[in-house]
């Protein structure tokens, strides 16, 4: 019986993800930490126990309801599981009681994945950090409950599963971005459920020399790398038409409305240019992204964009039009939009804080997206201590945005250690 | 720890291959642990679901033989032999394949779709002269015009995918299709009806098609004339 149990309302963020979500595939994105020694399951299981409670807005399943999707809380606990050679995958409701997430172990690696209507990046981020740190508790280390790492034994704080968009002020005024297709690298289509995996390891202080000496941030000067990598890939190959190169990058909110939310709170901007108008040499794109981040980055016309959505979602006929409608228009508009307005995803999750007695135990932190709508490669980076770790996960065979961004980077002197989950063929 | 001879990146340990370039690994120097652990496990693929068309079809048939079922019942019942209920079982029956084939459509079945189509619309025509008696029409007029229609569809699908007909060129064959099929239809109704060969209706349906295709296909062939025509009429 479900009477009884805690539900939540998806949040703004939330409530596109399950109307495009299928069984082949679902907007998913995964946390991981590497630890110096491998991982043991069972005490990973006694971990999870303990935390899970903690955050009551992830021990949820998903729900249909007349108007809108919604959570339910889960009284089952969740199982952790062996790691899969491609990671993940989309989540089907009816499977381990319905969780939308998933905590994996693989040698010495911890993993946590999420449906993206559960969480954002630093919410999934906060989850790791205190299931690791009661995991390295529960093995005799001295873990501080502190810089994201949460106290297992403290009951759950209601503002962490708070929607914090309907918390921040939101002007009145709706700001539309429409834009068009944006190019994508050419490639062939993996088999639904793949996921191709590039993690590359960057030291940081030649990588911030070079964004330096660029004049601009490690986020805008790989920005710029990919904007140059795929602008290059277009003009090589004969095109009939060109068409404007566009990288997505996901904004934390919390940095401009500090909120404990453990939820979706995250907006985003696409920097690009149009490679119509004639060729741009680096040192311009960089000067492009700049002037488009230092423009669209502030909390005024992020939170103009999502005053955008959430006027749409307490529209009084929105509400009240059936949840299946709803679906269909959703999808739709995703199908012909989504992915296919950027050329890849760029989604920096910054320098990884590690509470007090972590760093003896923790090799690095690892951020990773799902598998992309459309056929393309996605990067996303995290940085510990002074390493930063790029992982690109893609559904094409062919590797080309990696490839081309990285041997960028080596040939401006900055070194890049890879690996992949790239099996021999034959 | 060997570098990719091509890229110039640093590969893991375990990689045997560039995983950017797949260029072999190669260091002379160096003895490569081959057994080192891979980061992350073999993968072993997950059961691809199928896209659930056979669930639509079963739903689809469903749903069109209740009511199918009900007419004959209801009919048996009432005038204790099937009278009407005939037309609206076929009716069904059509309107399900209707349904139906478009779901199996692809591009490598288009030719197996249309000729699906091509057999249950003639069936249906055929059932519905044989109950209704008024015939004999289904042979002489319904037959060759159903023939002539889908083979003339199978021609312009050929048309499009070989000779890559434009948007100017496509609808000026279909136009030409349609004059066609209807001087066609009109040529077999006057043999049925036993009157005096002629055309009455079927050259005025004809003749602005012909036109019409014919300022396409001009239009499509003339650079000037084409560039003319997209600077007025654009949007």
């Amino acid at each position: 019986m479900a009477k009884g149990k805690r539900w939540f309302k998806l949040d703004n963020a939330a409530k596109l993800y399950p109307a495009i979500s299928t069984d082949r595939w679902s907007s998913t994105f995964r946390v991981s930490a590497e630890l110096n020694e491998p991982v043991d399951p069972a005490r990973l299981q006694q971990a999870a126990d303990r935390v899970m409670p903690r955050f009551p807005s992830l021990m949820v399943r998903m729900r249909t309801g007349l108007f809108w999707y919604y959570l339910e809380e889960i009284k089952s606990p969740l199982r952790v599981q062996e790691d899969t050679g491609h990671p993940c995958m989309p989540f089907r409701y009816h499977q381990d009681h319905g969780y939308l997430m998933r905590i994996r172990y693989y040698r010495n690696r911890i993993s946590a994945e999420f449906f993206h209507s559960l969480t954002d990046g630093s919410g999934g981020f906060v989850f790791l950090k205190t299931l690791t740190a009661e995991y390295l508790r529960l093995g005799g280390a001295d873990v501080a409950c502190e810089n994201g790492a949460l106290d297992p034994a403290e009951p759950p704080d209601p503002r962490e599963t708070r929607d914090a968009f309907l918390d921040m002020p939101l002007p009145k005024v709706r700001i539309s971005r429409k834009e068009g297709r944006a190019y994508h690298f050419p490639g062939t289509r993996e088999i639904p459920h793949t996921l191709h995996t590039i993690a590359a390891s960057i030291p940081c202080a030649p990588l911030k020399a070079q964004a330096k000496a660029a004049g601009a941030t490690v986020t805008e000067y790989l920005v710029s790398v990919m904007l140059l990598c795929a602008a290059e890939d277009q003009a090589s190959c004969p095109r009939r038409r060109l068409l404007p190169v566009r990288v997505s990058v996901p904004v934390n909110m919390r940095a401009f409305y500090p909120s404990p939310t453990v939820r979706n709170f995250s907006s985003f901007v696409n920097p690009g240019f149009d490679p119509r108008l004639g060729d741009c040499p680096f040192d311009e794109i960089v000067r492009e992204v700049r002037a488009y981040m230092a423009y669209q980055v502030n909390p005024r016309l992020l939170s103009a964009t999502i005053a955008t959505n959430v006027a749409d979602e307490k529209n009084l006929l929105i509400r009240l039009v059936p949840l299946a409608l709803k679906n269909l228009v959703i999808s739709s508009i995703f199908r012909k939009a989504g992915d296919k307005l950027v050329t890849a995803t760029l989604s920096n999750l910054g320098v990884a804080k590690m509470p007090r007695g972590m760093e003896k135990h923790v090799r690095r932190f690892e951020f990773q997206l799902g598998v992309p709508s459309a056929p393309l490669y996605n990067c996303a980076c995290v940085t510990t201590g002074d390493e930063m770790r790029l992982v690109f996960s893609g559904n094409i065979r062919e590797p080309t945005l990696p490839r081309e961004m990285l041997s960028f980077l080596v040939e401006q002197g900055i070194p890049v250690e890879v690996e992949s989950n790239l099996e021999e063929e034959g | 720890m060997a570098y990719c001879v091509h890229c110039g990146v640093k590969l893991g340990e375990s990689e045997k291959k560039c995983p950017l370039c797949g260029t072999g690994v190669y260091d002379p120097a160096a003895r490569r642990d081959t057994s080192a652990p891979r980061p992350y496990p073999v993968h072993t693929p997950e059961q691809v679901l199928k896209k659930n068309k056979d669930f639509l079809q079963l739903l689809a048939g469903l749903l069109l033989l209740a009511p199918a079922a009900l007419c004959l019942v209801i009919d048996l019942l009432v005038s204790g032999t099937v009278t009407w209920s005939a037309y609206a079982a076929c009716a069904l029956a059509l309107l399900y394949v209707a349904v139906t084939v478009p779901l199996q459509i692809t591009r490598k079945r288009v030719y197996w779709s249309l000729a699906v189509s091509f057999l249950c619309l003639n069936a249906y025509l055929f059932l519905a002269e044989r109950f209704s008696e008024s015939g004999p029409w289904f042979f002489p007029i319904a037959l060759p015009a159903i023939s002539l229609g889908t083979a003339l569809l199978a021609a312009l699908i050929i048309l499009y995918r070989v000779h890559r007909l434009n948007k100017l060129t496509l609808p000026a064959a279909s136009l030409m299709a349609v004059g066609l099929e209807c001087l066609a239809i009109e040529w077999l109704c006057t043999l049925q009806s036993s009157t005096a060969l002629g055309f009455t209706w079927s050259p005025f349906v004809l003749a602005p098609c012909l036109f019409i295709a014919l300022c396409l296909f001009f239009i499509n062939g003339n650079r000037a004339v084409r560039e003319e025509v997209r600077r007025r009429v654009h949007f």
